[in-house]
């Protein structure tokens, strides 16, 4: 990256609604939310924006809405304020992430945007079905999060768009789980697995997904999962088959802090372990 | 730039691109310790509006308008686990000293009984290079036990 020596330095500007935002976009601005990965980039990386909107104080991106049937979690929600969220999977979640202080800052938004193939939040929302809503110069969009991400650190968003929230089906009788492999609570994700199970009104499995991070250029949604649970009971389900399936859809590599075998064989052990999980938290649950 | 620091109104004027942490230490308050400079060790924690946050990590312009805390800031629960790190040994350089206790403040503000697994985690933010892990879990215990006591 070219560093540009300039005598002004980009003040932090604070719009306070979206269109206000939108208006301020221009080239070389940059879009800032806790600003934990941006500051680093601006630090460390040489990066030198033109201009920095700060969307923290936008009232739409920080609200949590709950409808029958889905929850909306605005995209500048810090991951504290996710720690209370009503969708226990992101509660878990989050805790696990970066550090207590950390989490004061860092929001959904960046963590999403970011796009690092280790984002924690990645796997447990495609595995949760999300949507993200986008909303930009030519207006909004809403698609799934399956697809947001393009490749590490790059997603679908042009440099004028803003990712405003990400949206939550809520169907009955679903429970979901994240589990990841890492060095310590600080250190990012070696492996991370999150699954979800949903069962129908007989207690058969009417959905299931498994998303893996850390483990391909982009978190992944791990195909045919469904198909293979679909229609059996919960208790008892053997997850052997699931977990052969996430080896073969990973595509690991090798850096410093672990293999790509290693990565390989530990998104099997985490895809059984999330499922299994997910089917313990479906125990506690009346079902018909 | 306004701001509420360590209670009192506060008018200040950072460069665009300042930390934090930077800002605060020019005003004095060298309390804020800064040793890795990217939010992994916890050194320069500073409480916004209540919750702990690394300054390093965080723009001065990022402040507007909240209350910022730091250890030099006058407050009973601050007093009592400086009492009980004194009292259990819970450092021996000092360097993280105040991040550990302003965390541990945010922590018991929410958390006033916490068994000893929680406070370990909630402090997993703050790098002692001492060592001094379990003197700094009793004296969070101890502090959370007196205060409990005092209200």
């Amino acid at each position: 990256m070219t560093i540009i020596a300039r005598s002004t330095e980009p003040v932090l500007q604070r719009p306070a609604t979206l269109t206000e935002a939108l208006a301020l976009s221009g080239p070389g601005s940059v879009w800032w939310a806790g600003g934990t990965d941006l500051w680093l980039m601006i630090d460390r990386k040489g990066l030198r924006p033109e201009a920095l909107i700060d969307l923290t104080h936008i009232a739409e991106l920080r609200a949590i809405q709950t409808t029958g049937a889905e929850t909306t979690l605005g995209a500048a929600l810090t991951l504290a304020e996710l720690e209370a969220s009503p969708l226990p999977a992101v509660a878990d979640t989050v805790r696990s992430m970066c550090t207590v202080q950390t989490r004061t800052l860092a929001t959904l938004g960046g963590n999403l945007c970011h796009a690092a193939p280790s984002a924690d939040l990645a796997p447990v929302l495609l595995a949760l079905g999300a949507e993200v809503s986008i909303a930009g110069p030519a207006g909004t969009r809403r698609i799934p999060l399956d697809g947001f991400f393009t490749g590490p650190g790059r997603t679908v968003l042009s440099a004028e768009e803003i990712l405003t929230a990400v949206h939550v089906p809520t169907p009955q009788r679903q429970t979901a789980a994240y589990t990841r492999i890492a060095r310590t609570v600080v250190d990012i994700a070696l492996v991370g697995a999150a699954a979800s199970l949903t069962l129908d009104e007989e207690c058969h499995v009417l959905d299931a997904r498994v998303a893996l991070c850390a483990v391909a250029p982009v978190p992944l949604l791990v195909p045919g999962i469904a198909e293979a649970l679909k229609g059996r009971a919960y208790d008892g389900l053997d997850f052997a088959g699931c977990a052969k399936m996430a080896e073969e859809a990973c595509a690991p590599i090798t850096d410093l802090r672990a293999s790509a075998d290693y990565r390989r064989r530990m998104a099997g052990v985490l895809t059984r372990r999330a499922l299994t999980t997910a089917a313990d938290h479906l125990r506690r649950m009346p079902c018909a | 730039m306004r701001l509420t620091l360590n209670r009192r109104e506060t008018e200040l004027t950072p460069a665009p691109l300042e930390r934090l942490s930077d800002t605060l230490r020019a005003q004095g308050l060298t309390g804020v310790r800064v040793s890795c400079s990217e939010g992994e060790c916890g050194s320069c924690t500073v409480l916004i509006d209540g919750r702990p946050v690394t300054s390093c990590l965080m723009l001065a312009a990022q402040a507007e308008g909240t209350s910022v805390e730091t250890i030099e800031c006058d407050d009973p629960a601050t007093a009592a686990l400086q009492q009980a790190f004194i009292e259990e040994q819970g450092f021996q350089c000092g360097f993280c000293t105040a991040g550990f206790i302003l965390t541990a403040r945010a922590f018991l503000a929410r958390t006033p009984d916490p068994s000893e697994d929680e406070v370990r985690e909630a402090l997993s933010g703050s790098i002692c290079r001492c060592g001094a892990y379990p003197f700094i879990t009793r004296a969070v215990l101890k502090a959370a036990a007196s205060l409990r006591g005092a209200a």
